[in-house]
């Protein structure tokens, strides 16, 4: 798949997730740097993705992407 | 032995400078801090090292063997394991009495016989378990999600447990963050002593100064909570609000700057949470090495587990890791109530998040300082549930100081709010930087008269070497 098609795909959901129309992400971005992402957000933004790909993350890597890119690859591998 | 006593003010430059002495030998390092780590706690009772060496040895046992196996059931055989040993000591210790006694209240409401007849067990409560058991919990629970290699030194692991600047009353330390301190040879510099001194003297100035002084006023709220008057009650519950935070941050900077003196990092604990615009933020801000360790260990699994849920799967996560972490600080319903409440709330920011993003867009500072007022106000309310006895007492002081009269005045001088205003509006400004008396690019003589005039507040309170202990320390 094309990571740069999915990495605007993704963007969208963060936009509507976390209500920051303007956010700017790339494969590095962490949540560290995206304010409005944390321990709360991030499950939301989970299921969002997963329920948009049908598809279904483990248990033990959800909480442990380190950024957005790691995210990618666990979503690729499931498509 | 006390940070705020003669002792512990002999053994801290001794233990430092043997240490510093021994700098090419970063083994004989460890062995040291272990060696004085264990006589600062077998200071209050030698019965207490057995407890802490054996769940240290346990704990560094069952990571050792989960890391020499690959099959996933054995891995989570020694989880439960040591999951079962360390939270059954923990109850055992620290919530026997509290379950027995609430069964016997059970058993006779239906009219049963009571299972206490000779009243409550004896069971001293071992200082600092409930940190300790956390933090080797921490440890093993990252070896099983394979965070971690389990550590192959003895040594180096049973002095991470008992280090004894963090030991009593935290930060709660992650093994990640400071086993490979251990393993790492320390360079001696000038500015781990100053860093160190400068926050342990923020930590003493907020612990002597003014958690002490307002000890006695506070206690003596609530021991007359029956008789005072609505000022009085509520004078009484925002001092209270003011001694916890200076005596538990005051402890948590003696720690951190106690640590710098021997070069170690550990993390920050407080992180100015009075100025907080939400209670989320608030818990971001407070007892962060607690609140991380919950939400990793706790809201995190369950938050997921729980995520078809959608927000409510949020809220569930919230509202069961916020009572638990209630029920951590002790056996009572008050804890349970103040934790369920914390919950709840926060389960109320998370479903309405986006209205009031909106709100703050179109009021702005309004909404800023409209907020921060209204976090500082639940949690001095939530804190009198927490400081009061039992429940009844809770209510008498809560509705005691809405329905009875102000008029008449307070009970205690209005001027014990001085020296706890003053730090709220210096801690506002130093609000950026890693903790309140952090002063770099202040002018030289600026720094060192705020030194003078804290040495002058500590010893002009005439609270050292008093052992009043940390409020945190009965956790």
């Amino acid at each position: 798949m094309d990571r740069q098609k999915l990495l605007t795909e993704l963007t969208a959901i963060f936009q509507e997730v976390l209500d920051e129309e303007a956010l700017d992400l790339s494969e590095n971005s962490t949540a560290q740097e995206v304010e409005a992402w944390d321990s709360l957000t991030h499950v939301q933004i989970v299921v969002a993705i997963e329920k948009q790909y049908g598809i279904k993350f483990s248990a033990r890597e959800i909480p442990n992407f380190r950024n957005l890119g790691e995210m990618m690859d666990a979503l690729i591998a499931r498509l | 032995m006390l940070f705020t006593s003669y002792p512990f003010l002999v053994f801290l430059p001794l233990v430092a400078g043997f240490y510093w002495l021994m700098r090419r030998w970063y083994k004989g390092q460890n062995l040291l801090l272990f060696v004085a780590s264990y006589t600062f706690y077998g200071w209050w009772d030698w019965r207490f090292l057995f407890l802490i060496f054996g769940s240290s040895l346990l704990d560094f046992w069952l990571a050792r063997a989960m890391g020499q196996s690959e099959s996933p059931q054995k891995r989570r055989l020694l989880l439960y394991l040591s999951l079962a040993l360390n939270l059954g000591v923990l109850g055992y210790f620290k919530y026997a009495n509290f379950f027995l006694e609430n069964l016997a209240r059970l058993l006779s409401a239906w009219g049963l016989p009571p299972v206490l007849e000779d009243g409550p067990l004896s069971i001293i409560l071992p200082l600092g378990i409930s940190f300790y058991t956390f933090q080797t919990l921490g440890y093993t629970i990252d070896v099983y999600r394979y965070k971690l290699k389990p550590s192959r030194n003895f040594l180096e692991y049973i002095t991470f447990v008992s280090f004894f600047p963090q030991l009593v009353a935290g930060p709660i330390e992650r093994a990640g963050n400071l086993l490979p301190q251990f393993l790492a040879k320390r360079s001696w510099q000038k500015a781990h002593l100053t860093e160190g001194l400068r926050q342990m003297l923020w930590g003493f100035f907020k612990k002597l100064a003014i958690a002490d002084t307002l000890a006695p006023q506070v206690n003596y709220v609530f021991a007359h909570h029956e008789e005072l008057n609505g000022l009085s009650l509520a004078l009484g519950a925002l001092l209270f609000t003011f001694q916890m935070y200076c005596d538990f941050s005051g402890y948590s900077d003696i720690a951190i700057g106690a640590a710098r003196l021997f070069g170690f990092r550990l993390m920050k604990n407080f992180d100015f949470p009075f100025y907080s615009s939400s209670m989320s933020e608030f818990w971001r801000r407070w007892h962060i090495s607690l609140s991380t360790w919950i939400q990793d260990y706790l809201y995190n699994p369950l938050a997921i587990n729980r995520r078809y849920w959608g927000i409510w799967g949020v809220a569930f996560a919230l509202l069961v890791a916020f009572t638990l972490s209630g029920l951590w600080h002790g056996a009572a319903w008050t804890f349970v109530l103040w934790g369920g409440l914390h919950g709840m709330v926060l389960a109320y920011e998370a479903l309405s998040k986006k209205k009031r993003k909106r709100w703050s867009r179109q009021l702005g500072g309004t909404y800023l300082w409209v907020s921060r007022i209204l976090v500082f106000c639940f949690w001095v309310f939530t804190l009198t549930i927490f400081r009061a006895q039992d429940l009844p007492e809770a209510w008498s002081v809560l509705g005691g100081s809405l329905s009875r009269s102000w008029w008449g005045g307070a009970a205690l001088p209005l001027s014990t709010l001085l020296l706890p205003l003053a730090l709220l509006v210096f801690e506002y400004f130093q609000r950026h930087r890693a903790h309140g008396l952090d002063l770099k690019g202040y002018p030289y003589p600026l720094r060192w008269s705020l030194y003078a005039l804290l040495l002058i507040l500590i010893f002009e309170s005439d609270n050292l070497n008093r052992q009043t202990e940390f409020i945190y320390f009965q956790f």
